[in-house]
């Protein structure tokens, strides 16, 4: 009886466990794609502290040496 | 003609029914819904609507997970390819990224260069790609970052054979040919944990240069997307090697091992979804009881994921040890709840006869296996319910007008 008891326990505690994350789920995926770069992406992002590549890093600067020259 | 032999996996008619009334109601919100405004696209994401109910119904009538989902995900990597290409014609005039593009930051960011960008992203806080945050032609870093961080939570590494951009190219060509011209025993299983390596070494590699090492030599994907413009001896280099990788990997040794070459043995992301996967609760098990130990599922695997009756962490969900274990000794578990737990207990306790159904219908819809092929099909479906209706219209162009460009 206390065997079943514990089994039938652990089985409702697993179901809700797997019922509630069935629903994040469910909740999370179409709300993601339908909110798709939506206002609140923006919002964590800029807590984020990442900036862009700088692709002009390494380039000498022109004008520097054109103010230079003249 | 082989018999097909159930592998108790089956789902009831009614169970089927409602999963497939579900993914309608979830798919016509987000791709038929969203296609009104467009006829021609509105035809086609039905088309694909209905072909998506169809897979999710005999995904679970017949429990046979690999065959549909083998079906679709071929279908997505195709259709994302031909999308993809003919957008960068249209857009660019070809395949080639151009040092203007570069600058513009106009980059689309592909999900297989994440792993190279964490390190350099935490520790110098600056984005090694040439991409904006946000915005640019494919949304930038952050909606793919985020999609990615999402399909984490949901498939852990079941990305790699439900929502990976690519994965499909190598799966179709492992399925060409009826019989392996390399067998299963020839290929040394620990070519699995060459992903790791390669992983590592992008990981330092890109962080000491500062810039996306892996697009830039090794990514073998640049074959169906883009490359940098041939221009010098360096470029010239570059394109030899990912012509070299992208034949060998996604064409030539998927086709003649049958094996997933380029996923299993070579794919940095892969590697990263196994480790950052482990998050995610779903994991495939081996019931030793039933086992017979054919040695079949081994055999089988694309992505030679088991050994010795173990299932490694490089396992992709796909499905296909499954469909072929002769006593259906593989399943999908939830993690922390051992195999023998989720086999009928409830059903078996239960005699009486009027709460059978109902508790037969709900330990099928709780059942780890429905949770975890539904919510990544689910994902795969919503992620490709915009390239793949296009790449469907742009085929019907192709045989009307004689081209896949708009």
């Amino acid at each position: 009886m206390k065997r079943y008891c514990i089994k039938s326990v652990w089985i409702v505690v697993r179901s809700v466990f797997i019922f509630l994350y069935a629903l994040f789920l469910l909740w999370l995926i179409p709300t993601f794609f339908f909110n798709y770069q939506g206002d609140w992406m923006k919002k964590v992002a800029e807590k984020i502290p990442i900036k862009e590549m700088d692709v002009n890093q390494e380039k000498p600067d022109i004008n520097q040496n054109l103010n230079i020259k003249y | 003609m082989k018999e097909e032999v159930p592998n108790g996996f089956e789902k009831s008619l009614f169970t089927s029914i409602f999963l497939t009334f579900l993914m309608l109601l979830l798919l016509s919100t987000f791709i038929i819904a969203l296609n009104i405004p467009n006829p021609p696209m509105l035809i086609t994401s039905t088309i694909y609507t209905l072909f998506l109910l169809v897979v999710t119904f005999m995904i679970f009538k017949t429990g046979k997970v690999s065959r549909y989902r083998s079906l679709f995900f071929v279908i997505y990597a195709m259709s994302f390819v031909i999308s993809f290409i003919s957008h960068l014609i249209e857009e660019r005039g070809g395949m080639a990224l151009t040092q203007k593009t570069i600058e513009k930051l106009e980059v689309p960011l592909c999900p297989v260069a994440i792993p190279q960008l964490i390190l350099p992203a935490l520790v110098k806080q600056t984005l090694i790609f040439p991409t904006k945050l946000f915005g640019g032609p494919y949304g930038g870093f952050f909606p793919i970052f985020f999609m990615w961080l999402v399909a984490v939570i949901t498939l852990g590494r079941g990305w790699c054979s439900w929502g990976c951009f690519f994965g499909g190219l190598d799966e179709a060509f492992s399925k060409v040919l009826r019989k392996a011209k390399i067998p299963a025993k020839r290929i040394n299983p620990k070519w699995r944990y060459f992903s790791f390596a390669v992983l590592i070494l992008v990981v330092i590699w890109s962080f000491l240069a500062m810039s996306p090492v892996y697009c830039d030599w090794l990514c073998p994907l640049k074959l169906v997307t883009e490359y940098v413009e041939i221009t010098d001896l360096t470029t010239y280099l570059q394109a030899i090697i990912f012509i070299t990788l992208g034949m060998g990997l996604l064409f030539i040794l998927p086709l003649l091992s049958k094996k997933r070459i380029h996923c299993a043995t070579f794919c940095p992301l892969g590697a990263l979804q196994s480790i950052v996967g482990l998050v995610n609760p779903y994991r495939v098990r081996i019931d030793k009881e039933k086992c017979l130990n054919c040695k079949k599922c081994e055999r089988v695997c694309p992505v030679m994921a088991i050994k010795n009756g173990k299932v490694s962490i490089t396992c992709t969900r796909c499905g296909q040890c499954m469909d072929e274990c002769p006593t259906g000794a593989i399943d999908y578990c939830l993690l922390g709840i051992p195999f023998s737990a989720k086999s009928r207990v409830l059903s078996s306790k239960i005699q009486h006869k009027i709460l059978v159904w109902p508790v037969r219908f709900f330990e099928e819809i709780l059942d780890a296996r429905t949770l975890f092929v539904f919510g990544a099909l689910l994902f795969g479906a919503i992620i490709s319910s915009s390239f793949v209706p296009e790449s469907m219209l742009r085929i019907y162009h192709l045989f009307t007008k004689g081209t896949l460009l708009f």
